[in-house]
């Protein structure tokens, strides 16, 4: 049965209504916020004081208190609103990209037989040089072993999620160690957060040993001699704004996450405002429990981010770009790597070419999953196998199998 | 009579019927063939082969290379990208003209057509090349091509142009081809006229065309 729009109508006039009420509202706070932020750029006793306060009654408390996450800049005398743009020679004449990117065929218990399939795509891109790029997948099927009849780890689709992650920075980690090159700078690219947390109902275990894993993965990359960055278009994260509420003169030290009326607005829109097309803010170290683990197993993977415009005139794009403390403390690194990512950028319009193309090959499309299916099924019949897929799973795939209206051929 | 082994093979069948079949190739497989080129389906048993001509080339996009071609030069390592890397289909259609069945070379269609992914190689050896058009039977079903979907007067110029140069500049041949089209199309003025002048311009050193 198809939706029954006009019961709809009604309300989607109202939500159109609202939507352009609350803009106005959310104009209201960014200009206060950016009014704050230019007074208080270069204020940096203050900006000490605010993380000085975090450090000690939050993220080093005995008791764990909850905390939304801050930032701070990495260089002591960066002003807030410093932007800045490549200059001329900042970019590398060569240099060796690699993008990485992964999907998955999730465990489906209804499904005719029990498996599940990661797939992770790269891209080495040689920067400067007229070559093609070297395309390179890594698909792994995963499948119970013969005494293993507890599908338990079958039915679990964010151990997968963590699985794949891993081996996407894993895969990263191996390709910049076999193509690193003397003299020439590699940047290992990534379309997520870097400061990695396990998502999703995990043993405790587990989380931390997805976490070790993915830390010496980034020290892989760093002992191999590459820069690493993970790229987050449209990042949702508030941290510089958590960081000017605590500037404010009505800022609670008993809650120093707390945005109060600023809840909900975003650092990416509030560099909107700041950055040109191709200008990066400072960079940040971000303040949370999670940097602070990081940074207590290893002070290199310690994380940093700026904020990257990576639009045009008239259609800004913000990104937040990750890196881990290595890269962030090494000025001519991290312009590098903005003059990289732009240039990548530039091949699209506003997204990295590696990245698009890493997630190209690594996408395991619907059609992807029937033929593997089909080729499983065939293979278990030569086996004597049998099974087929619960009621559900096949009533599920005729309805959803495409509908047309009967006066249409 | 075996087809020769000397012939690059130019793509596989995608899809195929009595009147002709398409080819898809790799973009490193284009260089070779050409509109109006002789080529050679040739099942895998090898004992028969299908002969036809490529009267149209298609090349797909999607909507990474729409965003490129709106970029201001695409940059060379892009570029071999999207055509080594990318499996972008890339089709050529060809019209059937004559087939090899138990040694002997016959003009007509042939009693069954190719099958999906027989490997289709473009006709370079002389000898064959000369063996097929020494008759030019297959000038008829070039005419007789659905006028809408093949370009019978272009596809007849540029193959004679191509077995004329690859049969070493042979004159006598190429008048002897000029003579079949104004006899098979001497009731088709609209298109004898145009035929003419394109061959006219396509082979300027034949007297009478001159």
């Amino acid at each position: 049965m198809t939706l029954e729009f006009e019961q709809l109508m009604g309300e989607v006039e109202l939500m159109a209504r609202l939507a352009g009420e609350r803009q106005v509202v959310r104009d209201t706070r960014l200009d206060q916020i950016e009014r704050l932020l230019r007074e208080r750029a270069a204020d940096f006793a203050a900006v000490d004081r605010y993380v000085t306060h975090v450090r000690r009654t939050v993220l080093q408390a005995t008791q764990f208190r909850p905390f939304n996450g801050a930032a701070f800049p990495l260089a002591a005398d960066a002003a807030l609103d410093e932007t800045r743009a490549v200059r001329p020679g900042e970019l590398p004449d060569e240099a060796t990209l690699i993008g990485v990117d992964g999907s998955q065929i999730v465990p489906d218990r209804h499904a005719a037989f029990v498996y599940y399939l990661i797939n992770i795509g790269a891209i080495i891109f040689h920067h400067g040089r007229a070559t093609a790029p070297e395309p390179v997948a890594f698909p792994v099927l995963r499948y119970p072993e013969p005494d293993e009849l507890n599908n338990l780890r079958f039915g679990d689709g964010a151990g997968v999620a963590v699985e794949r992650d891993m081996a996407e920075i894993g895969r990263l980690a191996e390709l910049a160690e076999r193509v690193k090159q003397p003299d020439v700078p590699l940047l290992a690219l990534m379309d997520q957060r870097l400061l990695y947390v396990p998502i999703g109902e995990l043993g405790p275990k587990f989380k931390e040993e997805a976490i070790r894993s993915w830390q010496e993965n980034m020290n892989r990359i760093r002992r191999a001699g590459g820069w690493l960055a993970g790229l987050i278009d449209r990042p949702g994260k508030s941290s510089v704004i958590t960081l000017l509420r605590g500037l404010m003169p009505d800022f609670n030290p008993d809650t120093p996450d707390d945005l109060g009326e600023w809840d909900g607005l975003v650092d990416a829109e509030l560099f909107e405002r700041l950055l040109a097309p191709g200008e990066r803010s400072a960079v940040f170290v971000d303040l949370s429990h999670a940097n602070e683990r990081f940074a207590g197993v290893s002070r290199y993977n310690e994380m940093c981010f700026f904020y990257l415009n990576t639009g045009d005139d008239g259609h800004p794009n913000i990104a937040r770009v990750d890196l881990p403390r290595w890269v962030g403390e090494n000025p001519a690194a991290v312009q590098a790597v903005q003059a990289l990512l732009l240039d990548q950028c530039r091949i699209l319009g506003r997204y990295p070419y590696i990245l698009a193309r890493a997630d190209e090959i690594a996408v395991v499309g619907r059609q992807d999953q029937q033929e593997l299916e089909f080729r499983i099924a065939r293979m278990m019949d030569r086996h004597d196998v049998a099974a087929a897929p619960t009621a559900k799973f096949t009533s599920k795939e005729w309805v959803r199998s495409g509908k047309r209206r009967l006066d249409q051929p | 009579m075996s087809p020769p082994s000397n012939s690059p093979e130019i793509g596989r069948i995608l899809r195929s019927n009595t009147a002709g079949f398409a080819v898809g190739c790799r973009v490193n497989q284009l260089t070779a063939p050409s509109f109006g080129a002789l080529v050679r389906a040739q099942p895998v048993d090898g004992q028969e082969a299908i002969y036809g001509l490529i009267y149209d080339f298609h090349i797909d996009d999607d909507q990474l290379i729409q965003r490129l071609v709106m970029t201001e030069n695409p940059r060379p390592n892009v570029i071999e990208d999207q055509r080594q890397n990318r499996m972008l289909p890339l089709e050529m259609s060809v019209l059937t003209v004559g087939y090899l069945v138990e040694g002997s070379l016959r003009q007509g269609f042939p009693p069954r057509p190719p099958l999906n992914l027989d490997p289709v190689h473009l006709v370079v050896d002389e000898g064959e090349l000369r063996r097929f058009s020494d008759q030019l039977g297959y000038f008829r079903l070039i005419l007789r091509a659905p006028a809408g979907r093949v370009p019978v007067d272009q596809l007849l110029v540029a193959h004679i142009r191509q077995v004329y140069e690859s049969r070493g500049e042979d004159r006598l041949w190429a008048m002897t081809a000029v003579r079949e089209v104004v006899e098979l199309l001497r009731t088709n003025y609209d298109l004898l006229i145009p035929t003419l002048e394109a061959l006219s311009a396509a082979l300027p050193d034949l007297p009478t065309l001159a």
